[in-house]
């Protein structure tokens, strides 16, 4: 019994995160309609950065959480403006094409630079934890948990409560209908793309503390975010949240049960099973517009 | 006055062209009716209008300025509004939403647009918290007409305004219009299929036909001449 509230409060733990890491990923696809397959590299990209900060200036990953979403928000403006933009309205193909290059490039520029040892960011908490009745609670884990969730419920805030959110979310539902408003799509693409890069590289961080990392885990990361963008369904941020926490649960109990090779395995048949037979998610949303 | 004065207009879609050398103009306080056979361009001359669509060709002026190089936000900003034909209403939002996202360019003064809409539309008040999918088709045509009026304009242009809908909305919604010409000064060019209809509500009218402008003149001349009556009004 304490080993499945254990387990579970893992879950809840881990799958909040995956939720926050997805949220860029399945907003790009719900608002652009990009399936970026260079998304698990920008998160490796933001905890390579995290890495550098902390090695050089002994910046926490947390503090430097801020530098890596700004330095995501204009890497997602540049990317968009100049490659995106003139691909977006071509061959979906190309668009695909277009984001496995930039996954490649990622990957081996970092190989380059930090060569492909697994890195790790250790913080002074990394080892600490608490007794909580039956429980253990990892400081880190904690941690992340917490501030996925504050980020999360802030992405949410933004597309429900700001100018800025509802036009993002006009956008998704009725291009057309949010032009004649006077919403310009092009430039709601170019901030999501900014936000979505933001959120990817700031999940980085996250992603460091939590575990070591190599210039080639973005595939993995790539298609968690996939999975949890389909199992949710695309378009909401409680989408996210349900297909995160279902992946932090179907994780955490193979892991546990079945033994850590299984982990990734299992997602990829889960990912079919939903692709199948329930390819429109869990809560069956659409797109970031729907309430 | 003239609010609007098109001249010589002229687009299309790709090499295909729709409007060859559309000329009309709306007066300050005028309801223009737009009508003619399916695919003659009534869309299409919306859309350019809105700025949605560029123009190959022509001009259009409107408050005696030259508008057609203006994004479709700052013509909105200006005065220009669209209810769209299909209603393009983002329907996985509440009604509340799709009005707020109205006043996109007016956002100081959201919540005395809202009053303004709500006073017209009172069923959009009290559906204002459901997701505008699930209005009936005449609610969701006043949600359109209300999400165009949010941005306080000086020209409103719906298009289709009875597609769809059963008489008894229709005639409803006639008389609202007809209320918000009067009370708040608005011109409009209502694009309008069902022509006795069409003729009844606007001072005057334009009959496209294949891109071009084949019949113009004021609403009750147009409604007694022969050649609208058998065409368009089905009477011998
Ligand atoms: N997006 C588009 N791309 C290409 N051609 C189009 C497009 N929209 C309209 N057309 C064509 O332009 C012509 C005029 O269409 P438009 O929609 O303006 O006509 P309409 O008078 O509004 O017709 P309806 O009464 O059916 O609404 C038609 O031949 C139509 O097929
Ligand atoms: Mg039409």
């Amino acid at each position: 019994m304490d080993t499945v509230l254990q387990l579970l409060v893992e879950s809840l733990f881990l799958g909040t995160f995956y939720a926050f890491m997805s949220l860029g990923f399945s907003l790009t696809w719900g608002v652009l309609n990009i399936i970026n397959l260079a998304y698990g590299s920008y998160i490796i990209l933001g905890a390579y950065l995290a890495y550098t900060l902390h090695i050089y200036l002994g910046l926490d990953p947390v503090l430097s959480l801020p530098l890596s979403f700004t330095g995501g928000f204009l890497l997602g403006l540049f990317f968009q403006r100049f490659l995106m933009n003139r691909v977006m309205n071509l061959e979906p193909f190309m668009v695909l094409i277009l984001t496995f290059g930039l996954d490649i490039f990622i990957a081996n520029a970092l190989n380059l630079i930090f060569r492909a040892d697994i890195r790790s960011i250790d913080v002074p908490y990394a080892e600490r934890s608490h007794l909580l009745g039956p429980l253990i609670i990892t400081e880190v884990k904690a941690l992340v948990f917490v501030l996925s969730l504050i980020l999360t419920a802030l992405v949410y805030l933004l597309l429900h409560r700001t100018w800025t959110g509802r036009a993002i979310r006009a956008v998704a539902l009725d291009r057309e209908g949010a032009r004649t408003v006077g919403v310009s799509p092009e430039k709601i693409f170019l901030i999501t793309s900014g936000i979505g890069t933001g959120i990817a590289l700031a999940s980085g961080n996250l992603y460091g503390v939590l575990q070591g990392f190599t210039p080639f885990d973005g595939g993995m990361l790539t298609v968690k975010a996939f999975l949890v963008s389909i199992v949710g369904g695309l378009g909401r941020v409680e989408s996210a949240v349900a297909g995160g926490l279902f992946l932090g649960v179907l994780e955490v109990f193979t892991g546990f049960y079945l033994g850590e090779g299984w982990k990734f395995f299992a997602s990829l048949i889960v990912m079919f099973l939903f692709l199948i037979l329930r390819p429109r998610g869990l809560l069956g949303g659409k797109y970031y517009g729907e309430t | 006055m003239r609010l609007l004065e098109v001249r010589d207009l002229e687009a299309g879609y790709g090499d295909v062209q729709v409007l060859k050398s559309v000329s009309m103009h709306v007066n300050e306080g005028e309801v223009v009716a737009v009508f003619g056979s399916n695919g003659s361009g009534k869309s299409t001359f919306l859309k350019v209008l809105a700025g949605i669509l560029k123009p190959w060709g022509g001009s259009i002026k409107y408050m005696d300025q030259h508008i057609e190089d203006l994004s479709p936000e700052d013509r909105v900003r200006r005065g220009i509004a669209l209810a769209s034909e299909g209603r393009r209403l983002f329907l996985g939002m509440t009604v509340e939403e799709n009005l707020i996202l109205g006043a996109w360019t007016r956002k100081d003064r959201v919540k005395e647009s809202l009053e303004k809409v709500y006073s017209y539309f009172p069923e959009l008040y009290r559906k204002r918290k459901d997701l505008a999918g699930d209005l009936s088709g005449g609610q969701q045509q006043m949600l359109s007409i209300g999400r165009a009026l949010m941005s306080g304009p000086k020209l409103l242009m719906i298009d289709e305004l009875s597609l769809g809908l059963a008489p008894a909305v229709v005639e409803r919604l006639a008389g609202i219009l007809l209320r918000i010409r009067e009370e708040e000064g608005i011109s409009m060019i209502v694009v309008e299929q069902e022509v006795s209809l069409a003729l009844e509500i606007s001072d005057r009218a334009y009959v496209f036909d294949l891109g071009e402008i084949v019949d113009e003149g004021r609403s009750e001349d147009l409604l007694k001449r022969d050649t609208i009556r058998k065409t368009y009004l089905s009477v011998l």
